[in-house]
């Protein structure tokens, strides 16, 4: 019976988690002071897993591909997120190793942390103030002059990563000598070979015949080069220290699979998007919907968490924060939202707790009342990708909500994938 | 994704006294690599860090015959990939060339070991 009450009793708690976590994604919003991290699908109200963000130059294609029933016609509703720096991998794109990235401005920081996004929207009914008979497109950036340096949890792990690489280059090294210093006749055999092609080659003549002629020449080598390295990649296997290797193998496994990248310090963020309706579908006849521009800045410290700070100017957006997230109804409203928001915990903590107050003013004159809201976050990290969040505070004044001015929610956030 | 993890080949170089380079790029995105390389017995670059920039080995003509060893351990600390990667470039010589190496490991936290091995020759002195 004690059994029977625990489950119906865990069942309920948990139902009410699930609810709660619902209601709190259709009514408010708890991480206000943040850039969209798509500004062209936020303006038109995608949701994040509507879009599309192709890692390479075949997902793109693919993805466009999809949207526009096979390039024959214009896709009707989607969202594409390009990080051009990471989509179009040039030849040179530096050092992307976890030392090039430690990097915490610059022009390469511009350059990795760059977001292009677009998005076109048309909607069957009136939701939202989309009008049906029109088409919606936005456009937008976004991208980090400062992102911050590595913490010291970071800094000690990678040491630690290098260290144990360092021992293990050793037997590498060790085990390549012995390798090379005592090559079977075989493959002494097919190296004559490899420069028996090559004899008697002039590269004093730097002709571009002759270069060419060179090229020829290796690339016939070539082949034996494959031949040969496989060969000696089977000695180079069973001549190794595996106990050893495996030994260290583990350690650095170990560690890198517990490897966070965390960044403190001072960071700087800037994003912005443009929305355009074309009213009758028609592309001669369009006007701004609604845009945005976004800043966020602060400092992070090691141990006593962070201070956040954003300035937003909003043209025409679809929810007025100062009217209790309502549609907004007024044409041509122009807002201008200052935030400050601390957070206090430790940066890979799994516990953080944060207090954030914005203002917003109405630009535009003879709409709505300046307004201010005043929150409270708590979120504990049960797991990789699971959370548990907690919020409490004032919302914007001059409308009520169904609790007066108090907004409280306890919620699940879950993750059912990867627990990257 | 097959995997090519050892290098075994010839670079042509001639009489100049031009500087022969090598340069190492490190893939992908976020990896952790530690380097080092020796030309014959004599150490040149030891437990390197990430990309090595373009470094001077030594001139042409005092190259002929040397073998130049890369050993490169790279750990998958990269949260977007398992890719790992290893270019290295060498130029100065009679031609630029490029030897791209590369291994997807099955699981983060796993490491990739590259073993390449270059022998300098000027054919007309063979």
């Amino acid at each position: 019976m004690k059994i029977a009450l625990k489950i119906i009793f865990a069942f309920v708690f948990l139902t009410s988690f699930m609810v709660v976590a619902q209601q709190k994604d259709s009514s408010e919003e708890f991480d206000l002071l943040k850039a969209p991290i798509s500004p062209a699908s936020n303006l038109l109200g995608f949701s994040q897993s509507d879009i599309d963000k192709p890692t390479d130059v075949s997902a793109f294609m693919t993805s466009i591909q999809t949207a526009t029933n096979s390039f024959s016609q214009l896709p009707s509703n989607y969202a594409i997120d390009i990080a051009p720096f990471w989509l179009f991998k040039k030849n040179n794109l530096g050092d992307i190793t976890t030392k090039g990235l430690s990097n915490s401005y610059g022009e390469k920081v511009l350059k990795q942390t760059l977001v292009l996004s677009f998005a076109v929207k048309n909607t069957d009914s009136v939701s939202n103030n989309f009008n049906p008979t029109s088409t919606y497109a936005a456009t937008g950036f976004r991208f980090s002059i400062y992102r911050g340096k590595y913490d010291s949890t970071t800094v000690n792990q990678l040491k630690k990563i290098a260290v144990l690489q360092q021992e293990k280059l050793a037997l590498m090294k060790k085990n390549q000598f012995q390798v090379y210093d005592n090559l079977p006749q075989e493959i002494d055999s097919l190296k004559k070979q490899r420069k028996n092609i090559l004899n008697g080659f002039d590269t004093n003549d730097e002709s571009p015949d002759n270069v060419l002629l060179g090229e020829l020449l290796l690339k016939k080598a070539s082949k034996l080069d494959s031949i040969i390295a496989l060969k000696i990649e089977i000695l180079l296997e069973g001549n190794k220290d595996t106990k050893q290797f495996e030994k260290i193998d583990a350690k650095i496994k170990q560690l890198a699979s517990e490897f966070q990248l965390a960044r403190v310090n001072f960071t700087w963020d800037i994003a912005g998007g443009i929305s355009a309706e074309f009213r009758n579908k028609n592309f001669n006849n369009s006007k701004v919907y609604n845009s945005g521009i976004w800043t966020t800045f602060g400092y992070t410290w090691e141990k006593s968490g962070s201070l956040l700070g954003l300035i937003r100017y909003l043209y025409n957006p679809d929810k007025v924060f100062a009217l209790d997230n309502q549609v907004n109804q007024i044409d041509n409203l122009s807002t201008l939202d200052t935030g400050i928001r601390y957070i206090i915990g430790k940066s890979q903590s799994k516990f953080n707790c944060s207090i954030e107050a914005i203002y917003r003013s109405a630009l535009s004159k003879n709409t709505i009342d300046s307004s201010w809201r005043l929150m409270a976050n708590a979120d504990y990290a049960i797991l990789k990708n699971q959370k548990l969040t907690f919020s409490f505070g004032r919302n914007y004044d001059g409308t009520t909500t169904k609790d007066g001015n108090l907004i409280a929610a306890l919620g699940l956030v879950a993750g059912f994938g990867n627990k990257r | 994704m097959a995997a090519k993890t050892t290098l075994d080949t010839l670079y042509l170089i001639n009489d100049s006294n031009r500087m022969v380079s090598i340069e190492i790029v490190i893939g992908d995105q976020g990896q952790t690599s530690t380097l080092s390389i020796s030309l014959d017995k004599e150490d040149l670059i030891s437990n390197h860090v990430g990309n090595l920039p373009k470094t001077a080995i030594k001139e042409n003509k005092l190259l002929h015959g040397k073998n130049l060893k890369i050993q490169a351990t790279i750990t998958d600390t990269s949260k977007e990939t398992n890719v790992t990667s290893l270019n290295v470039k060498l130029s100065g010589g009679f031609l630029v060339r490029n030897y791209p190496l590369y291994k997807m490991v099955d699981q983060e936290g796993e490491s990739a070991d590259y073993y390449c091995n270059i022998e300098f020759i000027n054919p007309s002195k063979s």
